[in-house]
């Protein structure tokens, strides 16, 4: 309110009512003296009471006061006058718009309540005690609803007092009231002293009361006094604190009724309570501890202490009147603005409810700080009662000031402006690449029970990636996107000042600001970071898509790659890695991108060949290693390293097949007329031949699975999910499920080690195959060229073979040889066929991987299980059953 | 418009006023415009019943004392 | 090192379907007619460089030799818009230009003569190369030139390059109509020996079946050769994609042939082409699935054999292999279902003896060439049935063989002199064996067969030790 017209009004008011200074000088001009003293008391009076915050204890209601107003009138008979009042009412209420009244229900009240008191006057004159009925008596009586808090409890010691009367009021009374009205009430105005029922009620309670203070030894106005001390928390002559008791009691050594002292006591709760509360001020401040307090803890002393300085403030209202005499009820010609503890008992209700709020505050927060104490209190918030609820809603404004500042500073700019560690992030000093994933992390206890987990969770996530792009993107255009955020965030509504209580508005700015800088984050690192390039880059060097490249690097290092680990020269690696890259369509790939690339070695064991410890990797750096992390990286090279195997082993598989292909001489071996010993050539190399066919269409069928159902499959869902990820959480978790789904499916998995191994098995075996092929072609190409002429020559040549006897004595070792080599066949072939036969065992059995893809390709044309039931021995059966059943299915 | 928003000024007063004296309040007409310009203030019309009352005792103690010490 | 394949077109028919096969690769690369990239052919990823090379002044030359013993197709090369595409070093006609006349024995007789040539071209571009994967050989097998010429130069190849790949594309001749080659049951037989014998791989395209795929399927009353070698070509241009257009797998002809041909003896492949049809709207319409392709690439009015009829006696037959070559916009995830829907219809039959399966390879479309088709695809198989066309081959020689019938022609070239005709009684044991190991493939003892025979014959020879052949 404008409290400059308001202390102008109040002066014009108290120099209307007040009596004009010619008109007391008729009296004495010293009298005139005093008035300006009395007019400036007066004047700082009503600015006090109009200052203090003294909620209207009924509701606003024009229609009711209105109601009320002329019901007064009919009870006190004047129903004319009540006919004519509603007409009045009617206009004055149809007068709307500029120059008329708003607060219409507020004149009628003033109206009413100055009615009441003129005619109690009245009423006074003729003995009747009123003194109860005040203004601030019972609000029924004011025809309002009563408001809430609901007035105190009134039993024990209030029925020793006569109740107000209006507080009573039945249809029966009324009618009585009613009565009395018309006759006490002659329309003359004449004061006549009647001896009705009424009044002899008044002098029998006038008596009680009488007897009552004769029995105290000390008198209500000092207790009242007392009381109000206590009110401070300072004990008074009559009212100490009583330790054992904890509370504020009349001191046992005076006889005071049981009544009053319980009266007493519960007046002096509010003293208790505000104790405790300006006790927790107190210490917070005197400690000065600021990293125990926190800014919350200080904006929290601060409301209390504003809430106190109210508080402060009625009491010095009391404090004012406690030197009027209590009017004793046969004293009764004139009502002071005096306290009684009844009185006090109305005065303080409301204060009580504040001071037990603020107490129940004080002690849930004791100990906390910062987001908890927040919490803590916004716990209290959540309350029916609109008082409680104003009284909340002005605290947390003013507590939670400082977390929100906070996390506008940390949502928009990415400070942790937090040096007492209150707010719900926080930090640690950690490496670059490590600052997303562990740099900060959600503190749950500081995290106050208004911002949703969710709402949090993005909160640390926006900061975060302010931090990321400033830290590992050298990226300044973030602060463009904040401001856009807020922008945005204002447009929408909001005035760009958050609170408390305006969570929609905390929401809107943080999922405004949280949009554009996770967007701003998402756009550096596919525009400027490259992230999809380097995504196929991996997919196309780590995980063998360059399929050329991959081919000729094979052909390039695989001779350096036999020799023993220890002796394989990195160096050497490297540049044939650069070689393989100019000689496959990688050359036409940027530098930017093939620079990454390089060779890996790995630690050796005694014996390892180059093959075991060779391979790939791609340098990331930041801000991309935020993504592909030591650990990813780990995981890319596992991968590499079984796809390379596996090429290898198809490139074995490849080579065998080129010494044994079609036009070689030796498949040509039937053409003549065979002898036993070519004949059994042709039996071991038909053998070698299926063999290798059975080992290819396994490696094949296996590097299909892997391409389509592993890679590719993979990759179309991590090129779904990059495109519908908003921020680099999302991000990362794509590629980790990319990368997962790889590993699991290629049966790299902690839960696949058992496939893996006979995995390796296998492929170990073909290996062994593959030299055993070798050396049996070197071989029977020299048989056969001792049975061909055209050849024998040549090779007797190469052999030194010149008489007829040695020839005999070599073709013996021949047949010994052939016979070896056939046994040696045999041996790889039953142990290939075990190890396989195993390994496609326990595909349908995978619990957590579905293998159903690669063991239909592995055992496409049904070959396998064919092969199985002829074999059929009783147990294996079982032992396939289940998993005919799945691939029927 | 000025005319109209004094007039209605006008009239709403003598309408308050009326109300006031079939109410017996005792105010006259320039007190009660200042009661109402207060309750337009947002005063609270509780703490201005009692101010006012509070304002008539002291009027009516300081009356009594000079007329009492009047000769 | 990419892995180069240098290309020899042999005869009338090999030049033609080998002008073809360039003409394609030069769209499918954004290379043009002179041989220089054109300026949209930036988009990359594939690889020019196995089948061409380029020269200093960026022109990029075909790694192919264009070997005739008459001018006529060569000269309308070097007469057409594509004179400037060939090294002209790598082109070789002989000097009398009088052609073999149809008559194997004379371009195997005047190959002889001219193999010093011939071989320093193909040393040549060998030397040219980091690391030859092999030769691929464009003829027919019906000529002289193609057949004889290149029959000669299979042997030569064998002989000088072992270790390298050899692979023919060969035209066989339309046994539906008679032919003006009366001596064309001859010239097959002897060149079937050497493509048994000598080759790693060989592509059939049957001409019976070209024709009756120009017909039916693209309503062309009277194919000519010019649109039947277009057909060879297309063959041709798919089934060596994955080698231009790299990816995981089967980046190298070995690779690709090596799963193919599991046995040395079986490796005559049969193709399947899709789409063969005119009816264009029809299929631009519809979306083009995996499955789509693959079901139509088991179908036989789409394979370029005749022999793939579904007679009473191909129903013994069986795949070998297959693998299916699909090109242009697929989802790669739709491969599996398709695989299982083809296994649970059981569209193929596979040999008994071995694992055997569908592989699919999904490759790249030229950016650069646009078809109605958003899908091609390509198969190519072993199949047991393709030893109905030798045997047919066998049968017709046989004829002609019982009649005597134009020997003279042959007994003028030292191979058949003094009437020695060894050679064709030799070739028709090596074909009929042929036809034995391809029926013998269709029964799941195969892995035993031709073995008890053999021991058989030694015991009865007695030459050795009876313990050898138990073993």
């Amino acid at each position: 309110m404008g409290s400059k017209e308001v202390s102008a009004l109040v002066r014009e008011l108290v120099y209307r009512l007040l009596p004009s200074k010619s008109e007391l000088e008729q009296g004495g001009a010293d009298r005139a003296g005093r008035l300006d003293a009395i007019a400036e008391r007066a004047y700082n009076y009503a600015v006090r009471i109009f200052g203090s915050r003294i909620v209207p204890s009924i509701i606003n209601d024009e229609g009711a006061m209105a109601e009320s107003i002329k019901r007064q009138l009919v009870l006190q008979g004047r129903s004319s006058d009540a006919l004519a009042f509603a007409d009045l009412h009617r206009r004055f209420s149809a007068q709307i718009g500029p120059g008329c009244v708003e607060n219409k229900w507020a004149l009628l009240y003033v109206l009413r309540s100055l009615a009441e008191d003129q005619r109690r006057e009245n009423a006074e004159t003729r003995g009747i005690a009123g003194s109860l009925t005040s203004t601030l008596s019972g609000p029924a009586s004011h025809g309002g609803l009563p408001a809430l808090p609901a007035p105190l409890d009134r039993t024990g010691p209030c029925d020793n007092l006569s109740p107000p009367k209006s507080m009573v009021v039945s249809n029966g009374q009324m009618l009585k009231v009613q009565n009395y009205g018309s006759t006490s009430f002659p329309s003359g105005g004449v004061l006549i002293l009647s001896k009705d029922t009424e009044n002899a009620k008044a002098s029998a309670i006038r008596e009680f009361v009488e007897l009552c203070q004769e029995e105290s030894e000390i008198s209500e106005g000092a207790l009242v006094r007392d009381v109000l001390y206590a009110c401070q928390g300072i004990d008074g002559r009559y009212v100490k604190f009583e330790k054992e008791l904890d509370g504020f009691i009349v001191d046992e050594a005076f006889r005071v009724p049981r009544a009053t002292r319980m009266l007493v006591r519960k007046l002096c709760e509010v003293g208790w309570l505000f104790r405790k509360v300006q006790q927790h001020i107190d210490e917070s401040i005197k400690q000065g501890h600021m990293e125990e307090i926190g800014t919350v803890g200080q904006a929290f002393c601060a409301s209390l202490q504003e809430e106190l300085s109210d508080y402060y403030r009625l009491i010095a209202v009391l404090e004012a009147q406690v030197h009027n005499p209590i009017p004793l009820m046969s004293v009764g010609n004139k009502v002071e603005n005096y306290l009684s503890l009844r009185r006090l008992l109305v005065w303080l209700a409301e204060p009580l409810v504040r001071m037990r709020l603020l107490a129940v505050l004080v002690d849930d927060c004791k100990g906390l700080k910062g987001g908890a104490m927040a919490g803590a209190i916004h716990m209290h918030a959540q309350h029916g009662a609109p008082i409680v609820r104003s009284i909340m809603a002005r605290l947390l404004v003013r507590v939670c000031s400082p977390l929100f500042e906070m996390v506008r500073r940390w949502v928009l700019e990415g400070e942790l402006d937090d040096i007492y560690e209150e707010f719900f992030v926080v930090g640690h000093p950690v490496k670059a690449e490590a600052l997303w994933r562990e740099g900060y992390r959600l503190q749950s206890g500081m995290l106050p029970s208004f911002i949703p987990e969710s709402l949090a969770q993005r909160i640390l996530r926006t900061g975060k990636s302010i931090n990321f792009l400033r830290v590992c993107c050298d990226d300044h255009g973030w602060a463009e996107a904040a401001r856009d955020a807020v922008a945005a965030a204002s447009n929408s509504g909001n005035r760009g000042g958050l609170g408390y209580g305006e969570t929609e508005a905390l929401e809107v700015m943080v999922v405004e600001a949280a949009r554009k800088i996770d967007g701003h984050v998402l756009k550096i690192m596919y525009d400027q970071y490259r992230l999809r390039d380097h995504c196929l880059a991996i997919k196309r060097y780590l995980l063998l898509g360059q399929g050329d490249f991959i081919q000729y690097l094979m052909d390039l290092v695989g001779p350096d790659l036999s020799q023993p680990a220890n002796t394989v020269s990195s160096f050497k690696l490297a540049g044939l890695l650069e070689s393989a890259i100019r000689a496959s369509n990688a050359q036409y790939d940027e530098g930017e991108i093939l620079d990454r690339l390089r060779v890996k070695m790995m630690p050796y064991n005694d014996g390892d060949r180059g093959w075991d410890v060779f391979s790939l990797e791609y340098i990331l750096r930041d801000p991309l290693n935020t993504i592909f992390t030591e650990a990813v990286m780990a995981n890319y090279l596992k991968v590499f390293n079984f796809l390379w195997r596996l090429k290898r082993v198809e490139h074995a598989l490849s080579a065998t097949w080129q010494t044994m292909k079609p036009n070689c001489s030796l498949a040509r071996l039937f053409t003549s007329s065979g002898s036993a010993e070519k004949s059994q050539v042709a039996a071991i190399l038909r053998r070698c031949q299926t063999l290798r066919n059975e080992m290819n269409h396994f490696v094949t069928n296996l590097q299909y699975y892997i391409m389509f159902e592993v890679l590719e499959y993979s990759w179309a869902k991590f090129l779904e999910e990059m495109e519908d990820a908003q921020d680099l959480d999302d991000l990362i978790a794509a590629h980790e499920r990319y990368l997962t789904s790889i590993i699991e499916k290629s049966l790299l998995g902690e839960r696949s080690k058992l496939l893996c191994k006979t995995l390796c098995s296998l492929f170990d075996l073909i290996l062994r195959f593959r030299a055993l092929a070798d050396r049996l072609y070197e071989n029977a190409r020299a048989v056969q060229a001792r049975s061909d002429s055209s050849l024998r020559k040549k090779l007797e040549r190469e052999l030194f073979l010149s008489n007829t006897s040695r020839k005999a004595a070599s073709m013996d070792f021949t047949v010994e040889f052939l016979k070896g080599m056939g046994d040696e066949m045999d041996g790889v072939a039953a142990e290939y066929s075990s190890l396989f036969e195993g390994f496609i065992a326990q595909l349908p059995v995978q619990q957590h991987v579905d293998l159903k893809f690669l063991s239909f390709r592995l055992d496409f044309s049904e070959f396998y299980i064919r092969q199985h039931m002829n074999m059929s021995t009783a147990p294996l059966k079982l032992k396939r059953t289940p998993i005919k059943a799945s691939r029927s299915s | 418009m000025e005319d109209g928003m004094n007039e209605r000024a006008r009239e709403t007063l003598e309408l308050a006023y009326r109300m006031s004296n079939l109410l017996k309040t005792g105010l006259d007409r320039s007190t009660l415009a200042v009661v109402m310009a207060l309750t337009e203030q947002g005063v609270n019309p509780e703490a201005l019943a009692a101010v006012v009352k509070e304002l008539r005792r002291e009027a009516a103690a300081l009356r009594s004392v000079s007329f009492s010490s009047a000769p | 090192m990419p892995r180069e394949i240098i290309t020899l077109q042999v005869g009338q028919c090999g030049n033609q379907i080998g002008m073809e096969f360039w003409k394609q690769l030069c769209l499918e690369h954004g290379i043009s007619k002179e041989g220089i990239l054109e300026d949209f052919a930036t988009q990359g990823g594939d690889r020019k460089d196995v089948f061409f090379y380029q020269a200093d002044d960026e022109h990029y030359i075909p790694r192919a030799l264009l070997l005739d013993l008459e001018p006529r197709v060569i000269n309308s090369i070097q007469n057409s818009e594509y004179k400037n595409l060939y090294n002209h070093e790598n082109i070789f006609v002989a000097d009398h230009g009088g052609g073999a006349g149809n008559n194997w024995a004379s371009g195997y007789y005047q190959g002889e003569q001219v193999e010093e040539d011939i071989m320093d071209m193909i040393d040549r571009e060998a030397d040219g190369s980091d690391s030859l994967e092999g030769f691929v050989l464009c003829h027919s097998i019906a000529g002289g030139t193609g057949s004889g010429m290149g029959s000669y130069l299979l042997e030569a190849l064998n002989d000088r390059y072992s270790k390298k790949l050899v692979q023919t594309y060969s035209v066989f001749p339309n046994q539906m109509e008679t032919s003006d080659v009366v001596v064309q049951p001859y010239n097959s037989l002897l060149t079937l020996k050497r493509l048994t014998m000598n080759a790693d791989c060989v592509v059939v395209l049957d001409n019976t079946a070209l024709n009756r795929i120009a017909v039916d399927r693209l309503h062309l009353p009277n194919p000519t050769f010019a649109q039947t070698n277009s057909l060879v070509s297309t063959v041709m241009s798919a089934s060596t994609t994955t080698l231009r257009y790299p990816g995981y797998m089967n980046n190298d002809l070995v690779g690709l042939v090596a799963s193919l041909i599991p046995t040395p003896r079986c490796h005559f492949l049969m193709t399947g082409y899709t789409p063969l049809t005119v009816e264009r709207q029809a299929n631009a319409i519809r979306k083009t699935t995996v499955l789509d392709v693959m079901r139509r690439l088991l179908q036989a009015k789409n394979i370029m054999v005749s022999s793939y009829a579904r007679t009473k006696e191909a129903s013994q037959a069986k795949y070998i292999s297959i693998l299916n070559i699909i090109q242009g916009e697929v989802d790669p995830t739709q491969v599996h279902k398709s695989l299982q829907r083809i296994r649970e219809r059981k569209l193929a039959n596979f040999i008994e003896w071995g694992p055997a399966s569908i592989q699919v390879a999904l490759s790249r479309k030229s950016p650069y060439v646009q078809t109605a088709h958003r899908v091609s695809g390509l198969m190519l198989a072993s199949h047991t049935s393709i030893r109905h066309l030798f045997s047919k081959c066998i049968n017709q020689y046989e004829k002609l063989r019982k009649k005597q019938a134009f020997l003279d022609n042959y007994r003028k070239f030292p191979m058949f002199a003094d009437n020695d005709l060894t050679e064709f009684d030799e070739s028709r044991e090596i074909v009929q064996s042929l036809v034995d190991e391809y029926k013998a493939c269709e029964s799941a003892d195969y892995i035993k067969w031709g073995m008890e025979d053999r021991s058989k014959t030694l015991a009865g020879d007695g030459t050795l030790d009876i313990s050898v052949a138990g073993s």
